[in-house]
């Protein structure tokens, strides 16, 4: 164990040059210090190949198609875990009662490893529904299941009030307010606010679905004046 | 100590190039690396000698396509397999549909647990028109392709299910037929076998059920009492038993095959830990690989072993298939 931890590090670091937060270079640079950890997404990395995932799921999770078991890009599970609270139940213990059950992987997969391997998943899931949501046809989604999706499943009154968003809708053309809403461009000046809610937009990608997305712009275009 | 390789040969689509190694593996490895300098096959970063006869210690060998994860996806692929087998030195494969059949046919398996998607029923259909309206010249083309390079298809893996008309399951028997494999292997289900049974017999074509390990429902592949139901319903349905996944399944593997020998036609050798555990480097988990290995040689059991490389690493599938064989050679000679 002792030099499967060295190897992992060893990774680490051969793997500078294709460093996973090279992908997210089109963020701005204050979004990209709200990005994972790279060294923690490295680690995740590495664990996902030294333990086989990549077989069934794909090393960027688009192996298996939309509609499988082994689908991570919209499994719900993988969208409610955190820090691997739920997808630690599947790495663990294994499941057994699919055709070609998923190993058991709790004898080799520790507690630390397992949160590195959760960040890298969602990680990935995030980029992958990014685009997918940024690649959706335009097509009329629902303004009143949107506007339901806002207070509702997706909490954005959490931070955001209508009268808010109406003012920050009527400056973004609507490709704008597409991608902003996905990843909220960063203010000038830190903000402890925007770190919080960026983290937020980044869950959201991870767990709304293709209808409510469109349904959520829907809503959201409606506010203008 | 980490040392970094270069694979000019890798079509590992990661393009992670890094091995661990041990400081005891290290030495092992200069050891073994001044023993291998004497030996023209193993010359780094060159294509090994192509061996023609792929039999170890009397046995015939071949390879599962689906050991070289990471292929790529339209005309390079089936180029790829076969420079792959090159590089390993093995002449037979058995090759899955989904490495045969045009990108996104795939997304007509068992994997597929929610067919009610947007989009699937229609993917669904074009997939079978696909299978439906292709000529038998694709397949006999395919064949010669493999024939044209020294190489050989033994095996054609369909996984028939519920989702298959009749006519999609004829269809699929005269691919195999006109590939001219030995037989067609499938991961199925029980209840699947039992629809196939007037066309296996119709057009004599053998599919062998490959076992997995689900042990809890008795429609699938996961015990010798299911796989026996299988062979019960026709002689032309024979068995791939997947060592490593019988292992898993806490099932007997030396047993079943010294009970179902004439009804075996390939296993696939793959190591894996009891108790659904996960898949390992060869001689490292519990399945009885060297023990299986001995005993078709020593019995002269007509059964092929073909090479099902499953487990994590950070090196290329080209790598690991060649320390999987060496493994086999290791324990036959």
């Amino acid at each position: 164990m002792r030099f499967q931890s060295l190897g992992i590090l060893g990774v680490i670091l051969a793997l500078g040059s294709q460093s996973l937060r090279a992908q997210a270079t089109s963020a701005n640079d204050a979004a990209m210090a709200l990005e994972p950890n790279a060294a923690v997404l490295e680690r995740g990395k590495a664990i996902f190949r030294l333990n086989e995932c990549n077989y069934c799921h794909g090393i960027d999770l688009t192996r298996a198609p939309r509609g499988a078991r082994a689908d991570l890009k919209h499994s719900p599970l993988v969208g409610a875990d955190e820090n691997g609270n739920l997808i630690g139940l599947a790495v663990l213990n294994g499941l057994p009662m699919s055709q070609t059950s998923m190993p058991r992987f709790g004898d080799v997969i520790t507690p630390d490893q397992l949160v590195d391997l959760a960040a890298y998943i969602h990680f990935q899931r995030q980029a992958e529904r990014y685009k997918e949501l940024t690649a959706l046809p335009d097509r009329p989604g629902d303004r009143e299941e949107g506007k339901a999706y806002f207070n509702g499943t997706g909490q954005c009154t959490t931070c955001h009030s209508p009268a808010e968003i109406a003012g920050a809708v009527k400056k973004l053309a609507a490709p704008a307010l597409k991608e902003n809403t996905l990843r909220p461009t960063a203010p000038a000046a830190a903000n402890p606010r925007f770190d919080e809610g960026y983290r937020a937009h980044r869950k959201m990608v991870e767990r709304i679905t293709d209808d409510e997305f469109l349904n959520l712009l829907a809503y959201l275009n409606s506010l203008r004046p | 100590m980490f040392v970094e390789l270069s694979h000019p040969h890798g079509k590992d689509s990661q393009g992670t190039r890094i091995i661990m190694i041990s400081r005891r593996n290290f030495v092992r490895a200069a050891v073994g690396g001044l023993a291998a300098a004497a030996l023209p096959r193993h010359a780094f970063g060159m294509e090994a000698a192509f061996d023609r006869n792929a039999r170890i210690g009397g046995l015939d060998f071949g390879v599962q396509t689906f050991s070289f994860n990471g292929l790529p996806n339209g005309d390079a692929r089936i180029p790829t397999i076969i420079k792959c087998m090159h590089q390993v030195g093995i002449t037979a494969c058995g090759i899955q549909s989904g490495h045969v059949e045009p990108p996104g046919r795939t997304e007509t398996g068992w994997w597929i647990t929610d067919r009610n998607l947007p989009g699937m029923r229609e993917s669904r259909e074009r997939a079978r028109q696909w299978r439906l309206t292709v000529p038998s010249s694709y397949y006999t083309d395919l064949r010669s392709r493999f024939e044209a390079e020294g190489c050989r298809i033994d095996y054609f893996g369909m996984n028939f299910n519920e989702t298959f008309t009749d006519a999609e399951r004829e269809a699929e028997l005269k691919a195999a037929k006109a590939l001219g494999v030995k037989a067609c292997y499938a991961s199925i289900r029980l209840d699947e076998c039992a629809r196939l049974v007037p066309f296996v017999q119709a057009h004599q074509v053998r599919i062998a059920m490959h076992n997995h390990n689900n042990i809890h429902d008795p429609q699938e592949f996961g015990t010798a009492e299911s796989l026996e139901k299988a062979l019960a319903m026709s002689e032309y349905f024979m068995v791939s038993l997947d060592i490593g996944h019988f292992t898993a399944g806490n099932n007997d593997s030396i047993a079943f095959i010294r009970k179902h020998h004439d009804r075996i036609l390939n296993v696939h050798l793959r190591d894996r830990r009891k108790n659904n555990g996960p898949n390992t480097r060869f001689g490292e988990g519990d399945a009885p690989l060297a023990e299986v290995m001995r005993l078709i040689r020593d019995e002269k059991y007509p059964i092929d072993c073909f090479v099902e490389y499953e487990y994590g690493t950070l090196r290329t599938p080209v790598d690991e298939v060649n320390a999987c064989f060496d493994y086999c050679r290791s324990v036959l000679t």
